[in-house]
């Protein structure tokens, strides 16, 4: 065997043991084999794969029952991106408020939602997508700490619903 | 010219740059292997089985390839293994380029904060690429552990 193959297979063998090691008494420990859902059924509409959602959670709506939502005007979208990807586009209609901002920038645009909204109003939060979290993280919050109880997360976020052409506004850079 | 190319300054420096990469790039996923896990699942290019072993696995490959390089030990097997990760890294990130959806690269941090765009990582990706190769050549010796060895000091 070559010196080169031995040497990348001895780092290979020790990453190896220490990842098996770590995974053994990590917190954030992963199966072996882990249940992802296979890619032609996460590109599915029906199926939202939100692995870091629990019991008791503000419920998920696909793409079809957010639009549904959509027709009606007493519904928010609430938009839990960062302004820039706010202002380059977003739900038309949508309010912003930055989840992952810092403290004061949050409660800033918090103070200009809570003038539209009231404990009865329903709330729809989203994201970019699958692979973000934040709305769930917003629905979350609104719910457990704002007492907002009538929250949507439309886990399908800003790109399933710019790819379904459905209403959008912003500056499209 | 080629002074300039095999000069071991250079290559010392590649060789820090690159471990000090690695290893940082290494310590978030190292603490959240699940997060890690879901962020190459997104990348949607690896079969589901194979997610989870590469989140526990590949995180020290980066960890220990990055001391190796630094200490100088095993600098050419630490540097291939470090090439054969980046190629593996700018097919992922041409792909998601080519597809233009927007994702957490889970590069550095597994945070979804942590988003820039898949044209700039690819251009750093290349460039520790290119270092790499140099350190692969000429990395040899030059304040090596590596050294100490004397079946190994050619």
């Amino acid at each position: 065997m070559s010196r080169l193959l031995k040497e990348i297979l001895i780092i290979l063998a020790i990453s190896l043991i220490a990842g098996i090691i770590n995974n053994s008494i990590s917190h954030s420990r992963v199966a072996w084999v882990g249940n992802w859902p296979s890619i032609s059924d996460a590109e599915n509409d029906s199926i939202w794969d939100c692995l870091s959602c629990e019991p008791g959670d503000p419920p998920l709506v696909n793409l079809s029952e957010a639009s549904a939502l959509y027709q009606n005007p007493e519904v928010i979208f609430v938009d839990a991106r960062f302004p820039e990807e706010y202002e380059a586009g977003h739900i038309e209609g949508a309010v912003n408020l930055p989840f992952e901002a810092s403290d004061e920038e949050f409660d800033y645009y918090y103070a200009k939602l809570e003038q539209m909204i009231d404990s009865a109003t329903q709330l729809v939060t989203y994201c970019s997508g699958e692979e973000c979290e934040s709305s769930l993280h917003l629905g979350r919050y609104l719910r457990d700490d704002k007492g907002y109880s009538h929250i949507s997360i439309f886990y399908g976020g800003w790109r399933r619903w710019a790819e379904a052409d459905l209403p959008t506004a912003g500056s499209g850079e | 010219m080629n002074g300039i190319i095999s000069n071991k300054y250079i290559t010392l420096s590649f060789r820090l740059i690159l471990g000090v990469v690695f290893i940082y790039a290494s310590i978030d996923k190292i603490a959240h292997i699940d997060q890690f896990a879901r962020a190459i699942y997104y990348y949607h290019i690896l079969p589901g089985w194979i997610v989870n072993v590469m989140a526990i696995v590949m995180p020290w490959a980066e960890l220990f390839a990055g001391i190796c390089l630094i200490v100088g030990y095993y600098p050419r097997g630490a540097a291939a293994l470090i090439g054969i990760m980046l190629v593996m890294f700018l097919i992922a990130l041409s792909i998601v380029y080519l597809r233009g959806v927007d994702i957490s690269c889970g590069c550095f941090s597994v945070s979804d904060r942590a988003k820039s765009s898949a044209l700039n990582l690819i251009w750093r990706d290349l460039i520790l690429f290119v270092m790499t190769i140099q350190v692969y050549f000429f990395g040899r010796s030059f304040l090596s552990i590596h050294k100490l060895h004397p079946s190994e000091s050619k």
